[in-house]
């Protein structure tokens, strides 16, 4: 418990520090689902922010889509699993990535909706994004942001 | 119903609704069902009181359920006083009722495991019903998706008093069966919602004497692999049951019934492995919860689906062993190169100038399984580090991730291979009774009866090697008819796995520990009782896949005489040879200020049926006592 209060407070800032994105359901960031699904939206309809520290403290964000709860049919489907995933496999995630095949990889491959035409696009990508100054530096909510923009702007990928 | 007679019936039915209003059609089908029901008198069947969860023991008129709300019912006010019959009728009624408002409350939504058992009972097509929509119901179950039901066993973790005994969980398959979609399979957790710091002490008292609410619970089975395998490092082994479409069905849609329900949680007896059971009984219809019985653990699931597997078969589809991701790293590191496995540890060891080029000398294929063992071995590290310790792998691994980059894609790593594991549930049970014959040099033969409710030694370790053990108590019986506690143990624990880790500056030591009473047969009284508590820590090697060797330094403390001390300790394990066959051999050097002593113990197990084992044991130090007899598992 300790550890997801200290990776909660960690990830405090960037909570705070998204903004409100237009509100397209079809191509919703990290920020969006994380706000409006799950037990931070069903407990702060009304507060974007705080839903998003409840779901991030709470679990990691894993209930932000969990199975019987009550949030919004905008809250089920690829994106956001594919935004779940990302979040709670990213170390395995960045292995996959690297080495352009894996089980988590197949796993957001079958999410996103992606064709395996994807995987050296996205490879590719990833590798830019992981060369960037200060990657080591960002929290594990930051580089999921940018996994899960790599895999959202490819073509062969439907989320 | 006779065949014919049905196809009258239902193109009578057919009939009727054409040429008469709707209504009478309807209310003329709900009371043929209600009548078919009454004549097979399914009020009191097995079944039903399963699907209303009634608690046994109570009459077949108004029962207690065990569940906690009244809304899982649709007539009882209280959980107390269930009226069967009265809720079976309400539940046809309401299966029937128009499709009218909100989607996702119909009765057929809530309670398609009734619907389902009701319709095949009474021969009912299920066309007959009125179209709903129960698109909530059909999200979680997709009957044109789904492939089998797995049950999970998930190994015991000593972080956790309550995970202890190991757990229990469902995992849904739906499409295709190539592993990699196993991840994305739907698990179902049975667990007490536990509040944030909730202290140990509270914890424990409120988990035995049932003050926590717990419920059912769904996530994608990435959630519990991340949880189990990356983060607390347990092994699982996944039971795929061999059940028709037909029980997959009955099972899912109960599992969706209760999760809009809860029950009270018992750490002992009615936990993860009662729930689950229950669901087992259920479908199955064989009986798997004990009758009389304060405990119920995990394991007791499996060795029972076993047995009936033995005995009649069309239970387990496989099983499968999902090592930790501890495991799976120290497997595959093993089976690379000597030259890769030394550049990798010169890498792991030399961490401060750590961003080099990795294994520039060798091959791309080599170069490449170096990184992608090393990016295992970081990703495996990194978990339960502080922040600060945790940036500095991680700018390690982002350095690797770069050099990985830059060679080509796919992973050769080797498989893993993991010897001397054994399915846990092929063993006989966790309890035990046992009753031998011992003689003690000079003393006439005695009748020695043992009992456990859990007694797990490192002979019956299935390869792992943990001990755990609770309770054991073993009684002699003298000739005289006298009865005295020879032996008492509270509690007894070890890990003797091999230690041998392929990682540099990483020893995985074993550890052992046990606290008790135990008579102290003429040494330092005659036949006093004395408390005592031992630990120690040592070595352990895997020398085969059924031989392990191991060390220990023991410290022992005990209430009568000598009031501490130590002792160094050899010893040898042959697990499950020929699946029959277990025996343990360990000597033992107490340094005394009087005198030096070697201890010995030799025991034998050999596994006559199922459930029964022969027994034979030998100890030796200033005399020997010898015993031998035969032990029943449960």
């Amino acid at each position: 418990m300790f550890k997801k209060v200290l990776i909660a407070a960690g990830l405090f800032a960037t909570a705070l520090a998204m903004p409100a994105q237009a509100n397209d359901k079809h191509q919703r960031d990290f920020g969006d689902i994380l706000g409006e699904c799950g037990l931070g939206a069903m407990l702060f309809p009304d507060d974007r922010t705080i839903a998003i520290i409840t779901n991030i403290t709470w679990d990691l964000g894993t209930t932000a889509v969990s199975s019987n709860s009550s949030s919004a049919g905008t809250c089920k489907g690829g994106t956001v699993e594919a935004a779940k995933l990302v979040i709670q496999s990213y170390p395995e995630l960045e292995n996959d990535f690297a080495a352009g095949e894996g089980e988590h990889l197949a796993a957001l491959m079958s999410v996103a909706n992606c064709s395996d035409s994807a995987i050296p696009a996205l490879r590719a990508d990833f590798a830019d994004v992981v060369s960037a100054d200060g990657y080591a530096g960002k929290s594990q909510l930051d580089k999921a942001e940018a996994m899960y923009g790599v895999v959202a702007k490819n073509g062969a990928c439907a989320i | 119903m006779p065949k014919n007679a049905q196809s009258f019936f239902w193109a009578f039915f057919l009939f009727f609704s054409i040429c008469c209003s709707a209504n009478a059609a309807e209310e003329f089908v709900v009371e043929s069902v209600i009548d078919k029901a009454r004549q097979l008198k399914l009020a009191q069947s097995e079944t039903w009181g399963r699907l209303l969860h009634i608690e046994e023991g109570a009459a077949h008129g108004t029962s207690v359920s065990s569940v906690l709300d009244t809304k899982f019912f649709l007539t009882a006010d209280s959980v107390e006083s269930v009226d069967r019959e009265r809720e079976l009728l309400a539940t046809i009624r309401a299966l029937f009722s128009p499709a009218e408002g909100a989607s996702n409350v119909h009765a057929q939504c809530q309670y398609p495991a009734r619907s389902l058992w009701l319709l095949k009972q009474t021969d009912t097509p299920s066309a007959v019903l009125p179209d709903v929509d129960c698109d909530d119901l059909h999200k979680w179950v997709k009957p044109e998706l789904l492939r089998s039901v797995s049950l999970m066993m998930v190994t015991g973790y000593f972080g956790n008093p309550a995970s202890s005994f190991g757990h229990i969980m469902l995992k849904v398959n739906n499409g295709d069966s190539a592993p990699v979609a196993r991840l994305l399979d739907e698990g179902v957790n049975y667990g007490a919602a536990v509040p944030e710091n909730e202290s140990m002490l509270v914890y424990i008292l409120k988990g035995i004497f049932g003050g926590y609410r717990a419920e059912f619970t769904t996530k994608p089975f990435y959630n519990a692999d991340q949880v189990y395998t990356r983060t607390e490092f347990r092994d699982m082994w996944e039971y795929e049951l061999d059940l028709s479409q037909y029980q997959q069905m009955l099972f899912l849609y109960h599992v969706w019934e209760l999760t809009r329900t809860g029950f009270v949680y018992y750490f002992a007896d009615e936990n993860c492995a009662y729930r689950l059971a229950e669901l087992l009984e259920l479908v199955t219809g064989y009986r798997f919860t004990p009758k009389r019985q304060f405990w119920y653990a995990p394991i007791s699931v499996f060795t029972r689906l076993h047995q009936l597997e033995r005995m009649h078969g069309g239970l387990i589809k496989r099983v499968t062993f999902v090592p930790s991701s501890q495991r799976e790293a120290y497997s595959v590191a093993r089976r690379l190169s000597k030259e890769q496995r030394s550049l990798m540890n010169t890498y792991i060891q030399s961490l401060g100038e750590s961003f080099q080029i990795v294994g520039k000398e060798l091959p791309v294929e080599a170069r490449t399984q170096l990184l992608d063992m090393l990016l295992m071995y970081y990703s495996y590290k990194a978990v339960g580090l502080s922040a600060e310790e945790k940036g500095e792998i991680t700018k390690i691994k982002t350095n690797l991730l770069s050099q990985r980059f830059e060679l080509p894609p796919g992973n050769r790593l080797p498989e893993p291979e993991y010897i001397g594991l054994n399915d846990p549930g092929s063993s006989p049970g966790p309890s035990r009774l046992k009753v031998a014959v011992s003689e003690r040099e000079a003393q006439s033969p005695r009748l020695e009866i043992s009992y456990s409710p859990y007694f797990q030694d490192l002979l019956r370790s299935r390869g792992d090697g943990m001990e755990f053990s609770v309770a054991d108590f073993v009684a002699t019986v003298e000739s005289s008819g006298r009865v005295r506690l020879k032996e008492f143990t509270l509690l007894s624990l070890a890990k003797a796995e091999s230690t041998a880790a392929p990682f540099i500056g990483e020893r995985d030591y074993s550890w052992r520990a046990k606290l008790g009473t135990k008579e102290n047969a003429g040494r330092v009284c005659d036949f006093c009782t004395s408390a005592y508590a031992t630990a120690g820590v040592g070595l352990s090697w895997q020398l085969s896949g059924v031989v392990k060797a191991y060390g220990f330094a023991d410290a022992y403390m005990q209430s009568r005489s000598e009031p501490y001390g130590m002792k160094l300790v050899v010893g040898s394990l042959v697990n499950d040879l020929w699946d029959k066959v277990s025996a343990q051999l360990e000597m033992s050097y107490v340094p005394r200020a009087e005198h030096r002593e070697l201890q010995g113990i030799a025991k034998l197990n050999l596994l006559l049926q199922s459930n029964i084992e022969l027994t034979a044991e030998l100890e030796t130090a200033d005399d020997y006592r010898f015993g031998m007899g035969v032990q029943y598992r449960w």
